[in-house]
């Protein structure tokens, strides 16, 4: 069947609160991996560290919050309260894993930093937003947070518009490594460059469950019928879409041609593809 | 060929329906409810493929329409190639649909009609015919029989046909062929039911001059 894609449509706009809640959902998610994993990886002493709480100083950075409100301050017409307690915060909080050793003082080797980023003017002035984020947005977060050289930092990027595609040259650096995400049709997305450096690093930022993962696959095959009938569903494209790992996606795959007598999965050839049969 | 292996099988009371009427069906219910079934199952194919047509329709006039907003020609020759894709398949959608959903459908409509109309006329046994014939030509000797010992009977009848009234009947014979107007109201108390009768008939002459008494006629 031919190759031609649709243009994507863009994506719908985000609205103040939207925005907010996304934000706060993300924080949350990030604190709760944060406290499962059991040890990190230090790329500039190549050892792992324990990052259990007692190992763990977390912090929040408000300047951008100070920003917003200066913005809104600015900005908005009327209803300034309202308009800044909905307003996402474009908060940045940073979990330092600090290791002591034997003699000496305990010192920050490791950070893991979540930052949320929304286009802050266009939601005070019109509601909301479909503006992605870009490089620069990235690039002045990311200076914000890596402050030392001795220190290496895994950021969390998350924006609540999604991110622009040239966001992807600015992910990583001597001592940084950034994880893309944002919330694509419902689901969790995450997009990590390539790089030997993360190691367990990179289940951090991966912020679905394995049933919310399933959940997404299903939810975003169901809502693109046009590619199922033109034989288009194939696994790489889901995998591409929301950026899950390929087994996953075979194996939702597989439920679904199991569920629905009008799906068949042809397996005959690679990338193994969802296709539409009448039985 | 049945008989053979009904005696293979040493089976004596196979039923003949064995011989397919839809899909091995035993009898006309099994069939109805198969045929029912089978044409479920199209119905759900057709109503599938009638929900793809709409999306491909939906993503045909989206296309059509990115394409004239389009300046690039490289652009606008993808989109005509992938609105030919689409209109392609489209085409065998249609196809699938006429061809092979809506045919098949309707012969499961005779075949399940005709079974119904079996099941329903074989709930109520009808009479044997030669006992239908035997009783009936029987009944119909019986009124002949009825026929004839009635004319018999008119034949000896002692009774004549037209017997001359009596005096009393004569009597009132002649009270039947007088002018009932002018005795109503002397009648009146006895006769309660013919009043209406002669209050239509002042209707008809209102104007009507009272008629003089009978003493003064008389005189």
């Amino acid at each position: 069947m031919g190759s031609t894609r649709l243009r994507r449509r863009p994506p719908p706009p985000v609205d103040r609160a939207s925005a907010r809640a996304a934000e706060e959902r993300f924080f949350e998610r990030l604190a709760s991996r944060v406290n499962e994993a059991a040890g990190v990886y230090d790329p500039l002493t190549r050892r792992t560290y324990d990052c259990s709480a007692r190992n763990r100083v977390t912090k929040v950075l408000d300047d951008r919050s100070r920003e917003v409100k200066a913005l809104v301050k600015r900005l908005a017409e009327r209803d300034l309260m309202r308009t800044f307690e909905e307003m996402p915060r474009n908060g940045i909080v940073l979990h330092e894993i600090v290791h002591k050793e034997l003699l000496g003082r305990p010192a920050v080797r490791v950070v893991i930093a979540g930052a949320a980023f929304s286009p802050v003017e266009e939601l005070i002035r019109q509601g909301s937003s479909r503006r992605p984020a870009g490089p620069e947005d990235l690039s002045r977060v990311t200076s914000l947070i890596v402050r030392s050289d001795s220190v290496f930092h895994y950021l969390g990027a998350f924006s609540t518009t999604g991110w622009d595609e040239a966001a992807r040259r600015a992910v990583s650096g001597p001592n940084f490594l950034a994880a893309l995400l944002d919330l694509h049709e419902e689901a969790w997305r995450a997009w990590l460059p390539p790089d030997p450096r993360w190691r367990s690093a990179a289940r951090i930022f991966d912020l679905a469950s394995d049933e919310e993962k399933a959940a997404a696959i299903r939810r975003w095959v169901k809502r693109h019928t046009f590619e199922l009938i033109m034989d288009e569903m194939t696994e790489e494209l889901v995998a591409e879409e929301l950026g899950y790992e390929i087994p996953l996606v075979r194996r939702v795959f597989e439920a679904i041609a199991g569920e629905d007598p009008y799906v068949r999965l042809d397996a005959s050839a690679r990338p193994w593809r969802l296709v539409r049969t009448y039985g | 060929m049945l008989n053979r292996i009904k005696k293979l099988l040493g089976l004596k009371d196979v039923p003949e329906e064995v011989s397919p009427l839809y899909r091995g069906a035993r009898d006309e219910r099994e069939a109805l409810i198969l045929l029912r079934e089978a044409r479920r199952r199209d119905e759900a194919r057709r109503r599938r493929a009638m929900q793809d047509l709409e999306v491909l329709d939906r993503t045909e006039a989206e296309l059509l329409e990115e394409g004239q907003q389009e300046g690039t020609e490289t652009r606008r020759l993808l989109i005509a190639r992938r609105i030919k894709e689409i209109r392609g398949k489209m085409q065998e959608l249609n196809h699938r649909i006429e061809n092979i959903y809506n045919k098949r459908i309707q012969v499961f409509n005779e075949h399940i009609s005709s079974l119904e109309t079996v099941l329903e006329l074989s709930r109520e046994p009808l009479p044997d015919k030669r006992a239908m014939e035997e009783i009936a030509i029987r009944a119909r000797e019986l009124l002949e029989d009825l026929e004839k010992a009635r004319e018999v009977a008119e034949g000896i009848s002692l009774v004549p046909a037209s017997a001359e009234p009596d005096e009393e009947e004569k009597a009132i014979l002649r009270e039947m062929e007088r002018p009932p107007s002018r005795e109503a109201p002397a009648r009146g108390s006895e006769r309660p039911s013919e009043e209406p009768e002669a209050g239509e008939k002042k209707a008809e002459s209102p104007k009507r001059e009272p008629e003089p008494p009978e003493v003064l006629f008389e005189e």
